[in-house]
């Protein structure tokens, strides 16, 4: 058992959980049921999430009240419960899934900050906190230069006066602390 | 007449322009600092305890406690007008305060907000200054077990504060539960579920994921809901609560000071676990339980008097005892020490000067925070009236800031995105994601004294402990009769007409 | 005539350049400190009195940078990134090494430049005053009575004074349990509260805290002070235990220049021996000590072993 609690093996094991709940929430989605099979989006990373964590207390140290209690006790509740509401989806018995956004679109926002993130590193903070509020501001079809370019040079000065100078927050400087 | 004399001492510590100057300072710092995600109360004294090593002792501890009190205040702030707790307990301030902003009605939310704070401050530094020393005696009788039953009867909230679906929200507080467990364990010391990342060893840290999960989540579902038009909130009404509606909660901003001071005195129990217990305590007491989570102004009261009283609270163990009850208080400690003085018995002895020119820098900073407060949240009030287009940019950007503020680290940023896309799933299928704050907060205090008790005592500990058996059963049916009320509510439809449907 | 100008101009490159590598000074711009906790720790408060009292001594810029998380292995992490350019150094303690082991890390201790062991904190038991057990004798008395069963309280496991607690459970030949807490404060709580029996820290925990006393301390001699009364290991009659410390020091990134490694030297020296940084110590019932480069290496490896026999025996690593 213990060869599922790390390495290949866990690999293995998470892999597996993957396919057989995607391959879960595949089969709502093409049923009867398919008006559900978003609510059972959050179930099944619940229980994949678990079993995962399960299977590495199989190597935690073997004691009466030892490490792996409290974790196991909450991983059978979780998937308990989890599994309560994905059988709630494939009766019906759960409100129906909410109307498809502009799911596209948010996949830009979400692109945009992962990009900040990597930026912050390479950029360093000033300069890509600058062209993140300005793209945004943007894509949220904002078209006034000026003030796009107030609120971003307002947020460089305030984050470098209080955050970088008053509270002494080493924000990353990126290439730009060779220079200096 | 020793208290007189001892206050006599106390004020002519801070009567003087200096001392006076210092408290506005620390109380306006402590304000935007509070309001700021990021920077909570502990980061929030610890970003300026090197500042106050250059000013005397006394003056660096009334610089040092006033931003403590006012930060715990600043959070509600960010929490009522966009729905981004500026302190973790704060959370819970949102969850009413925010509706009453959608609604318009944002400066009832702050007035509420400030008046509760003020209030339930005065009440937990009166406390604190009438009844230190035996309070905190009898906080250390309480044995690892009773703290376990506690932290469960916190953890049973989760019954009440659930709209809809209640599964769904035990899921997500279980959620938060095995978050917590990610790190090194508190006990034995084993590494559990780091997979060999350094940055896993204390596992995630509360506010990166409390930012992700309130903040970037609201962003990510405007995005999705976007329409292409920046929208203005058409209608604020900055009117700030009547006297008919003060009065009309004026029980539940007392009740909830004394649950917020009480719950404060417990070492490591602390404001958001105070605020979600009175939140709760609150809601059960209320003839207007279905108005919680839609904006009640009771329920902000409630969770900002209880944040605002645990400062008071937490001060207990520390000044009587020198036992740090609250992670601001060990930046405290470490204040004190840098002035080589000893929180402690003794500190009342050697240095009254110092205590109680700390408690009457306490009753000033409460007043000072009233009046700042008041005019500030008029100019706060404006930050609604920004169009979204701007807002939402903004708000990612403070979130980015203030996890990465927190430890300095690029890892919590990621962290903080990482929670933020789960949130924006819980909110999109209806799960709250108040819970997992709950989880990740409670969880480690119920596995720690549930471990210490069994070490200690042996299972049979939660049954012959007379006090966490009492606690417990109430835990237990404080969540069971939410669920059958709700059950039997189910069977009978024909009851359906009064407002406990909507819950 | 423009050869000779230009050889000129070599050469008075050549001068001036010889010239200040001659009186080549360290530092030239501010240095960084960094602490293995948020400001406010009390490594933090440790790191800030030896800034405060360097500036008697020097005009180079400390600058303090926190650097949390790990117990210290992100810190260590950080300046072993950085240059090795005596810029960046850090303040560490024993309770560093034992992190290192017990996360497992693949840290050489090789890599850093250990310079200068300052302070020596004796392990200490410490007692509560409002509890009937207070005394060496009562605690080996109580602890065969209840045969195991006798509750001793600290900071985390397989920390510092989870090993001196189990030293000293061998030494004196008896049994008992250790409950950690999240930290000493907590765990002073709890002694104070009667859920424990002993509490393992250093003498500075009971000062300001009047129902704590010190039962014996861990210490070739007794301590001066206000620790004068309390009995040694030896005195109580156990062998093996004259010498368990917490000690506190500065280390940095193996490989800095010549001239900075002199200046570090020269300042540590001069601290050490300083009147207010040796109250400061003494009065937390700490020694000022002034081990450096080889000796702290190797007392450093010394406690990297103790720590991994510790552990392995409480099950926290393989």
């Amino acid at each position: 058992m213990e060869y599922f609690s790390e390495g290949t093996g866990l690999f293995t094991w998470t892999i597996a959980l993957v396919l057989i709940s995607s391959g879960i929430y595949t089969g709502l989605r093409y049923s009867r049921m398919k008006d559900y099979s978003g609510q059972a989006i959050i179930p099944l990373i619940m229980i994949v999430f678990s079993l995962v964590l399960w299977a590495v207390t199989l190597d935690f140290p073997t004691e009466d009240a030892g490490p792996a209690l409290i974790p196991r006790l909450w991983i059978f509740w979780l998937i308990l419960l989890s599994t309560v509401l994905l059988f709630f989806c494939f009766t019906g018995k759960i409100d129906k899934d909410p109307k498809r956004g502009r799911i596209g679109f948010l996949g830009i926002g979400v692109g945009l900050i992962v990009a900040y993130y990597f930026a912050i590193e390479h950029l360093g903070y000033f300069i890509s906190s600058f062209l993140f509020l300005a793209v945004t501001m943007y894509m949220l079809s904002y078209r006034k230069p000026i003030t796009i370019l107030l609120v971003g040079t307002g947020w460089v000065l305030f984050s470098y006066l209080v955050f970088y100078k008053l509270l002494y927050i080493q924000l990353p400087l990126g290439f730009i602390e060779d220079f200096i | 007449m020793e208290l007189v004399e001892s206050f006599t001492i106390g004020f002519s510590v801070i009567l003087g322009w200096k001392p006076l100057l210092i408290i506005v300072t620390g109380v306006i710092f402590g304000i935007l600092a509070g309001a700021m995600p990021g920077l909570s109360p502990s980061t929030a004294v610890a970003l300026l305890v090197p500042f106050s090593y250059t000013m005397s002792p006394a003056l660096a501890l009334i610089l040092l406690t006033s931003i403590y009190i006012a930060s715990n205040y600043g959070g509600s702030i960010t929490a009522v007008l966009i729905n981004t707790p500026g302190t973790p307990s704060a959370a819970v301030t949102a969850m009413d305060g925010y509706p009453l902003t959608q609604q318009g009605k944002a400066g009832k939310g702050l007035g509420t907000a400030l008046v509760a704070s003020t209030i339930g401050g005065a009440v937990g530094v009166l406390i604190l200054i009438l009844f230190a020393v035996p309070l905190a005696r009898v906080a250390l009788k309480f044995s690892p077990a009773d703290y376990c039953a506690l932290a469960l009867f916190g953890l049973a909230t989760v019954a009440s504060m659930s709209r809809g679906n209640v599964i769904k929200s035990m899921v997500a507080i279980l959620f938060g539960l095995l978050i917590k467990t990610i790190g090194t364990d508190p006990i034995s010391g084993v590494s559990r579920f780091t997979f060999g990342n350094d940055m896993l060893y204390d596992g995630f840290t509360l506010i990166p994921a409390l930012i992700g999960l309130f903040a970037i989540s609201v962003v990510f579902s405007k995005f999705e809901t976007w329409t292409g038009v920046g929208r203005v909130m058409d209608k604020i009404d900055n009117k700030l609560p009547s006297m008919q509606e003060f009065l009309k909660i004026k029980y539940t901003i007392l009740r909830s000071s004394i649950i917020g001071t009480i719950i404060g005195i417990f070492p490591g129990a602390g404001a958001t676990i105070a605020a979600f217990i009175s939140y709760d305590m609150s809601k059960r007491a209320s003839k207007e339980p279905e108005k919680f989570g839609h904006g009640s102004l009771e329920g902000v009261a409630a969770a900002e008097s209880a944040n605002s009283s645990s400062v008071g609270g937490a001060l207990v163990p520390l000044l009587a005892l020198g036992i740090p009850g609250s992670a601001t208080d060990a930046v405290l400690l470490g204040a004190f020490m840098l002035h080589d003085l000893v929180p402690g018995p003794m500190l009342f002895q050697d240095n009254p000067e110092i205590v109680y020119g700390i408690f009457s820098a306490l009753i000033v900073a409460n007043i000072v925070m009233l009046f700042l407060g008041l005019y500030g949240n008029r100019l706060f009030i404006k930050v609604v009236s920004v169009p979204e287009a701007i807002m939402y940019p903004v708000i990612l950007a403070i979130a980015i800031i203030g996890s990465f503020a927190v430890n300095g680290s690029m890892f919590d940023v990621a962290a903080c995105i990482g929670f933020g896309v789960v949130g924006w799933f819980f909110k999109r299928y209806g799960f709250p994601v108040a819970p997992v704050v709950l989880g990740i907060v409670l969880g480690k205090m119920v596995e720690e004294n549930f471990r210490r008790a069994v070490m200690m005592d042996g299972y049979g500990v939660f049954y012959r402990d007379k006090l966490a058996f009492i606690v417990l059963l109430i835990a237990f049916f404080s969540f069971v009769w939410p669920l059958y009320k709700a059950w039997r509510h189910h069977r009978q439809p024909a009851t359906s007409g009064n407002d406990e449907a909507k819950i | 005539m423009k050869k000779g100008c230009i050889a000129l101009l070599v050469a008075l490159v050549f001068v001036v350049g010889s010239f200040s590598t001659a009186t080549a000074k360290f530092p030239t711009k501010p240095i960084k400190l960094i602490v293995y906790t948020k400001p406010g720790g009390a490594i933090d408060v440790f790191a800030r009195k030896f800034t405060g009292i360097a500036a008697k001594y020097t005009d180079a810029t400390f600058v303090v940078v926190n650097k949390s998380g790990a117990g210290g292995i992100v810190a260590i992490k950080h300046i072993l990134s950085e240059k090795a350019d005596g810029y960046n150094f850090a303040a560490v303690t024993r309770s560093n090494v034992g992190k290192i082991v017990s996360t497992g890390n693949e840290i050489n201790v090789e890599d850093l430049d250990w310079m200068a062991l300052m302070v020596s904190d004796p392990e200490a038991i410490i007692t509560s005053r409002l509890l009937p057990v207070n005394t060496w004798e009562q605690i080996v008395a109580d602890a065969k009575e209840k045969d195991g069963n006798q509750i001793w309280v600290g900071p985390a496991a397989g920390g510092n004074d989870h090993i001196m607690a189990m030293k000293t459970w061998n030494a004196a030949g008896i049994k008992a349990k250790w409950i950690p807490y999240a930290s000493g404060g907590k765990a002073m709580a709890a002694l104070l509260g009667g859920h424990g029996v002993v509490y393992v820290g250093n003498p500075q925990d009971v000062i300001g805290r009047p129902d704590l006393k010190v039962a014996v301390i861990s210490s070739p001699e007794r301590l001066g002070g206000d620790f004068a009364d309390v009995p040694t290991f030896k005195e109580v009659g156990i062998e093996g235990l004259d010498n368990e410390i917490l000690w506190r020091g500065f280390m940095a990134k193996k490989g800095m220049p010549e001239e900075a490694k002199a200046f570090y030297h020269d300042l540590f020296d001069k601290v050490n021996n300083d009147a207010e940084w040796q109250e400061y110590v003494q009065r937390g019932g700490a020694v000022p000590l002034f081990d450096k480069e080889e000796k702290f290496l190797a007392t450093v490896k010394k406690d990297q072993e103790e720590f991994g026999a510790a552990l392995k025996q409480i099950g926290a690593i393989k």
